[in-house]
Parts: C-alpha cells; structure tokens; sequence
C-alpha cells in the first residue's frame, strides 16, 4: 500500500478517535474510538505507564477505576450523546466544566470559551450571508448602512435571498438554513483572506514551532527519551503537513458561497466530512500544546513528565500514520481494578496523585 | 532615598506584590552584581517562588552553582562545619571563586551565558564543562593558601570550598544525573535511573572518599531514596573494598537520619495555623526517607530503635494536624464557603483540603490505617451536614455547593462526594414534588 493510501486509510471514519479530558489520572489520556458497528469504545492508556492501550466499551468506565466528581458528569453526558465527535465531547465537557466540576478557573474558561465559539459562528454565518448576496449582486453595504439590526437584518437579507431562489435552486429558508449549517463547520476554519482568529489557524500556526522546540529540547535526552520526543515531533509535522492544505481547501471552497451552499444542499454529507476533517486531526493538540507551555519554566525531570504525558495525549491517527503500531489490549471482567485503585493514589507505587489531577485541571481551564 | 529606605520600600513591594509584580522585582534583583541583603529578602519568598519559578537569567554564579543545587540550605539552618552550603554566603563564595578564574575564560563564559536562562540546559552543560574543572582548581587554591586563616568570614568558607572543591571535578556527570532523574516523590527507580546512578557514584569513588560521600550524599538529598542509594553502595561496581562499602553505607544512613530529624524538629516548631501545604512538602520528605531505610535496616548498622521513635512522632504530629484541621478551620472555611468567596481563596481552600488527604496516605503509610480513617470518617459526617444545610431545598449542583462538593472530593473521596451530590439531589426532587402544581 502506497504511503498516502496508508495515511488515507487511518482517516476513514471507523477509525477515529476522540481525546476525552478525564480528569482521573488513570484514564487521563484516554480516547474514545467509533467503531464500524456503530458503538463507541473507550481507549485507557496502559496504566503501568508502558505502551498500549486497554479498551473497553465506554459504559462499562465505571468498573475499571473510581471516577472523579468531574468525570462521573462527563460520563454522564457523553454516554446521552447521539454521536461521539470533537464537537459534541467539547461541549459535553464545556457543560461539565461550566457546572463547577474541574473548578471555578475552569468553569470560568468553559463559560467564555462557549460564548466565544458561539459568537465566532454568528459571525461566520453573517459574513457568509453577506458574500453571498455581494457574490450574486446585491450590495451587502447597504443592509449595514441600513444601521438596522438583529430580527430586522435577518428579515431584509431572507426578503433579498428570495429573489435568488430560482438561481440557487433552494427557497430562501434553505439557503439560510445551509449558510448556518456551514458556518458551524467553518467558523473554526476562517476564509482565507480574513483576520478572524480561529480555532484551527492557532493551533496549525504552533504546530511547526512546537515541533522544533520538543525536536531541540530532545537533544540533550537518553535513547527513549529522545525517542518519544521525537515521535511527538513527527506527529507535529505529520498533522501540520495534513491539516494545512484541508484548511487551505476548504478555504478555497468558501471563496465561491453559492456554489458551497448549493453543493452542501446536493452532497452534504461529504462536504461536513471534509469541513470536520481538520476538527478530528486537530483534536488533542491544543492540550498537548498547553501542556508544553505550562512546562518550559520546570526543571528537565518535569518537562520529561509532561513529554510522556504528552506521548499518550497523541492521536491515535496521527501515531498509525507515521507507520508506529498501537498496542490494544482487550480488557476482561477479571482484569478490572475497582477495588484497588483509589482516586487520589497511583496504584502502583501509592504516590499521591492530586498534584496531578490539578494540572489537569488547570489544563481544562487553559484549552476550555 | 538612603539605601535603608529603599531596602524598606522593596521589603514591603516584595510582601504586598502578587506573583507578576513579585517575578518582576526578582528580574530586577538578579541584574545588580551585588545583591548583599537583597538575597535574605528573596529567602523569605523562595517557597513561592519555586511555585511560580521565574526565568532566572544564566549567570557565571548560578553556573559554578549548578551542580550543588542539592546541598544548598537556608543561611539560618547553617552551622559552620555542617557539609552544605548556606545560600547567604553563596554570593562571596562565587566572588573568591572568580577572582582566581582566567580573566579570558570567565569574559568568554560570562559573552557565552549572556541572554540566556537556567532552563537553557545546552548551553549550561557546554560552558558548565568549561567553567567547572576551572572553579575546582579554584577552590584548590583558595583552600591551599587559607588553611591557617584567621579571617572569620573566610574560615566559614572554608567547608563550602572543600565541598566544591570535591564535587565540582564530577560536575558535569553529577548535573546529567539530576537531570534525568524523574521529579520527587520517586518512591522507587528505574533500571536506568539506578545505572546512571551507579556510574556516578563509581566515578566520584575513583576520585577519593569525600568526593564519593558527597555525591552519595547530595543523591540521597535529590531521591529522598536513601535505599537506592545504599543499595548501589553496596552492590555497585565500586572502587572500595567491603569493609568501606559497609561504612560509607552506614555513613549515609546515620547522615540521613540526622537530616530527618533536623526537618522533624523545624516541622513540629512550625505554629498551629501553619498552611498544610508549607507541610506536606518536608513531611513527604520525612515519610519518604523512613520507608526507605526501614527497607535497608537489615543490610547496614544505624540506630534502629531512633528511627521507630522518629516514624511514631512523625505519624502523632500528622494525626494531631489533622484532627486539628478537620475540627478547625478546614471546617470553618467550608462553612463559610459561599458564591461571593473570592476564587482565590476558594483555591487556597481546596489546595488545603489536598495537603490533607495528602497528610492522611502518608500516615497510612506509617503508622495505623484505622486511626486515621476514623478520623476521616467522623469529619466526613461534620462536613456533609454543612453541605446539607446550605445547599437548600431546590438548589442544583452549581455555584457554592459544586465548590462545597469538591472539598468533599478532595478531602475524602470523589465515592464520598458523588453519594452527597446524589442525597441533594433526590432532597431537591422531594421537595419539587411536595410543591403545589
């Protein structure tokens, strides 16, 4: 199989995952996977601190190790969603955060983090709608001028968008309904020649410099700790080398909103499949990258902590495409360790864990 | 301004400053070459600042420094003689060191650091192994010509200097070592760990017993695991005979006991409101070093009997903590705890309540399990009636009671706080139910 066909292969739906922020320390790290019949199953890092991963089915979370407060609600809500994605695991998790669960910082972050995504989607949608009546000729500037707003605007753009019904092919509510779904999509993506911020642009743009950085910092390491840095540094510029034209070919597509809107209309679920792509490829980094941040003021022996922590953070996808194997092992009912494994203490040393579940925490509330 | 009142102004800046303005003033103190009292000013924020660790600029000083990171201690818990280096006199000692260095190498060096950190470890290591073989002839010297001083500031040097002057040939291997040791607590080490330890300590005992003493040491002091330590004395491919083995093994032993109840004395001096997270930190250590040499008892002699006495007080001091916090102002402050409570000190109450559970598994480890909990179990009934009480028919799981519910977690257990969430919540449905449609 040709390198790319290989790459290509790990991106199929069936087999992607999802980062979910556990606070618990023993499942901090873990993933949720689709599977192809449909289900979803919960991918726990080797809790002797090897490689591999033990999986289980989500439900069955509780009987491995005891939860925290946080985690019980995640688990909660993550079990009531209809589909695992990035999107549905961070607004589950920005609910529970919200609540007060992982702390007042976090549910701070959560809160703004929510008001921020839903107000950059608005945003999207509106400057969407007004590419699109400037794309078939009407003067957008005038609706601003109108200094109107709110209701008002909506109601003049969907009067005008009637007129162009018979050009698109869909009536006005149509159109609407699709130029939202879209911005959904595209609020994270940002047109190309636009100064929105969005969530994808920041986290592509530190990519290539935190590779350099862990690649430089790997330098003055032991064999496997150079080894497991440069493994991260890969998969930094594996997903960079990804990500990069998917966003540039989205961009593309929302240079021409009339052909987008009457192309998700005719073939949407291909299209969500590509807007979302970068969502999925994307997911995990912003922890990883906050995680680094939060290290480059501590000693060696906590930056070579946060680099394994790191190890296990790194999507599944990304770690089989650069050619790597991820260890699975299945877990049976005798296997399970409800019993011995307290919240607050590592199993196998008894080395108290809170230090831990605060930094992860703290993380909730820096990537909310 | 006289240079009394200024020192007066910055001491109270330092006191009233939050952690941005604090790491500012502290960037300000590390450009002046000489610094004299400042420095005692920084020892009253060194807790909190190795919380909240500034970037401290690379300096020649901090260089030659480096690889004793391990022995340095506070300039009060100094007594002449004792084989560490107070921090207070850390200033002079670099001054004599530099003064006998090359005048060509100490500009290259310093040409070399300029601009950069401490976290810039490359560059630390390539002129570190310049500087330091530099630094040890330069403490040679020093030493050689001040043997019968009458100098009293240079006499109290004298010790430091040896110290420097015995580990600083090993430096280099001495500050990869520390580097690739994980962070404390370590509980147990790696194979890997314990090779490199291994090569050290065979290294430092090629160059002469105090070199190997004070590498073992400074190890036990990074490790907390005096076991390892000895363990590799023991069996390590050393250059000592047995019998030396045996008694550098017992040196290291009796030193480490000495040091813990050094640190036993100043915890149980510190007074009854002390924060639990200034003593979680020393009582890890202390905890830590117990296990570890009840493991080595059988293998070398010390005063066994001096160290069960020790493990006792120690598990007495927690549990009267303890009890004292759960009862106390713990209690008091998850009482008061309400939406209006400042987020700060919200914080400051859950890192409380973390030190504590803490506390509690390092007394398990010591001393009675059953004790302990019970202590637990009886706090646990105090703090879920507060909870009762303020959470109010009708109220949700938000604001104040989600904040209430996580001391509960942090305190006890997330089983403990997920059954008090559950009671709320079904007394919130019951009281739902009694109101008229």
């Amino acid at each position: 199989m040709a390198r790319d066909d290989r790459q290509h292969s790990h991106l199929d739906q069936a087999e992607r995952s999802v980062g979910l922020p556990f606070t618990t320390p023993l499942i901090s790290g873990a993933k949720a996977r689709l599977v192809p019949t449909g289900g979803v199953e919960l991918l726990a890092p080797n809790p002797s601190g090897h490689r591999g991963y033990y999986v289980m089915d989500l439900r069955s979370l509780r009987d491995y190790c005891q939860l925290s407060v946080h985690d019980e609600l995640l688990l909660d809500k993550l079990l009531a969603v209809d589909v695992v994605t990035p999107a549905t695991v961070r607004r589950a998790a920005r609910e529970v955060a919200i609540e007060g669960a992982a702390g007042r910082d976090a549910a701070a972050a959560a809160k703004r983090a929510a008001e921020r995504d839903a107000a950059i989607v608005n945003l999207m949608n509106y400057l969407m709608l007004m590419r699109l009546l400037r794309a078939v000729g009407i003067d957008e500037r005038e609706l601003q001028r109108s200094g109107e707003t709110g209701r008002a605007v909506q109601l003049e753009i969907k009067r005008r968008l009637t007129s162009l019904s018979p050009r698109l092919g869909m009536t006005a509510d149509e159109v609407i309904d699709a130029v939202g779904d879209i911005a959904f999509y595209a609020a994270a993506i940002g047109f190309a020649d636009g100064d929105l911020e969005t969530r994808h642009r920041r986290v592509l743009e530190r990519l290539s410099p935190f590779g350099a950085d862990i690649r430089q910092w790997a330098a003055l390491e032991s064999d496997d700790g150079r080894e497991c840095a440069e493994q991260i540094a890969d998969c930094a510029k594996w997903t960079s080398d990804k990500v990069a034209p998917l966003i540039a070919d989205c961009q593309a597509r929302l240079e021409d909103i009339p052909e987008l809107v009457r192309a998700w209309r005719h073939d949407g679920g291909v299209l969500k499949g590509r807007f979302g792509l970068p969502d999925w490829l994307l997911d995990g980094w912003p922890e990883i990258l906050a995680l680094w941040d939060s290290a480059s003021g501590e000693g060696r022996a906590a930056q070579r902590a946060v680099a394994a922590q790191i190890h296990r953070l790194m999507p599944l996808a990304q770690t089989q495409a650069e050619g790597r194997s991820v260890e699975v092992m299945q877990v049976k009912g005798t296997m399970v360790h409800s019993r011995q494994v307290k919240l607050h203490e590592d199993w196998r040393t008894g080395v108290v864990m809170g230090g831990i579940r605060a930094r992860t925490e703290a993380l909730r509330a820096g990537v909310a | 301004m006289g240079a009394e009142s200024a020192f007066q102004v910055l001491a109270t800046q330092l006191h009233g400053a939050d952690d941005r303005t604090l790491l500012k003033l502290v960037a300000v103190v590390d450009q002046l070459a000489r610094r004299g009292s400042l420095d005692q000013l920084l020892d009253e924020h060194r807790a909190r600042l190795a919380v909240i660790r500034p970037p401290r600029p690379m300096t020649l000083g901090r260089l030659v420094v480096l690889p004793l990171e391990e022995l340095l201690v506070d300039g009060a818990d100094w007594t002449p003689g004792m084989m560490r280096v107070p921090r207070d006199r850390l200033g002079r000692l670099i001054e004599l060191l530099l003064e006998a260095f090359d005048p060509d190498l100490r500009r290259r060096a310093a040409a070399q650091l300029a601009g950069k950190s401490m976290h810039d470890s490359a560059v630390a290591l390539d002129v570190g192994r310049e500087i330091w073989p530099a630094a040890a002839l330069a403490a040679d010297a020093i030493l050689a010509r001040s043997r019968q001083t009458r100098d009293p500031e240079l006499r109290e040097l004298l010790t430091p200097l040896r110290i420097m002057q015995n580990l600083l040939p090993v430096a280099e291997s001495l500050v990869t070592t520390i580097w690739a040791l994980p962070d404390k607590p370590m509980l147990a080490l790696e194979p890997e760990h314990q090779a490199r330890i291994g090569a050290l300590l065979a290294l430092a005992s090629a160059r002469g017993r105090d070199c190997f003493l004070l590498t073992a040491e400074l190890l036990v002091r990074r490790t907390e695991l005096p076991l390892a330590i000895i363990e590799a004395v023991l069996d390590g491919e050393l250059e000592l005979p047995e019998r030396e083995r045996q008694q550098a093994a017992a040196m290291i032993a009796e030193a480490c006991q000495n040091e813990m109840m050094r640190l036993f004395r100043s915890v149980s001096q510190l007074p009854a409101g002390t924060g639990h997270a200034a003593l979680v930190g020393p009582l890890r250590t202390l905890v830590a070093n117990v296990e570890s040499l009840q493991e080595v008892a059988q293998k070398v002699k010390f005063d066994h009997r001096e160290l069960r006495r020790l493990k006792a007080e120690i598990f007495t001091l927690i549990e009267k903590r303890l009890e004292a916090a759960l009862g106390g102002d713990l209690l008091q402050a998850f009482r008061t705890l309400d939406e209006a409570t400042a987020t700060a000190d919200c914080r400051t109450l859950e890192l409380h309540a973390m030190a504590a559970a803490n506390m509690r598994l390092m007394a398990k480890r010591i001393g009675l399990a059953t004790k302990i909990d019970f202590v637990f179990a009886k706090a646990l009934e105090r703090f879920r009636a507060i909870l009762e009480e303020g959470a109010g028919p009708g109220a949700g799981p938000m604001g104040a009671t989600m904040d209430r519910i996580r001391i509960i977690e942090l305190l006890f257990d997330s089983r403990s706080a997920m059954q008090s969430l559950a009671r709320l919540r079904q007394v919130a449905h019951a009281a739902r139910a009694r109101e008229p449609a």
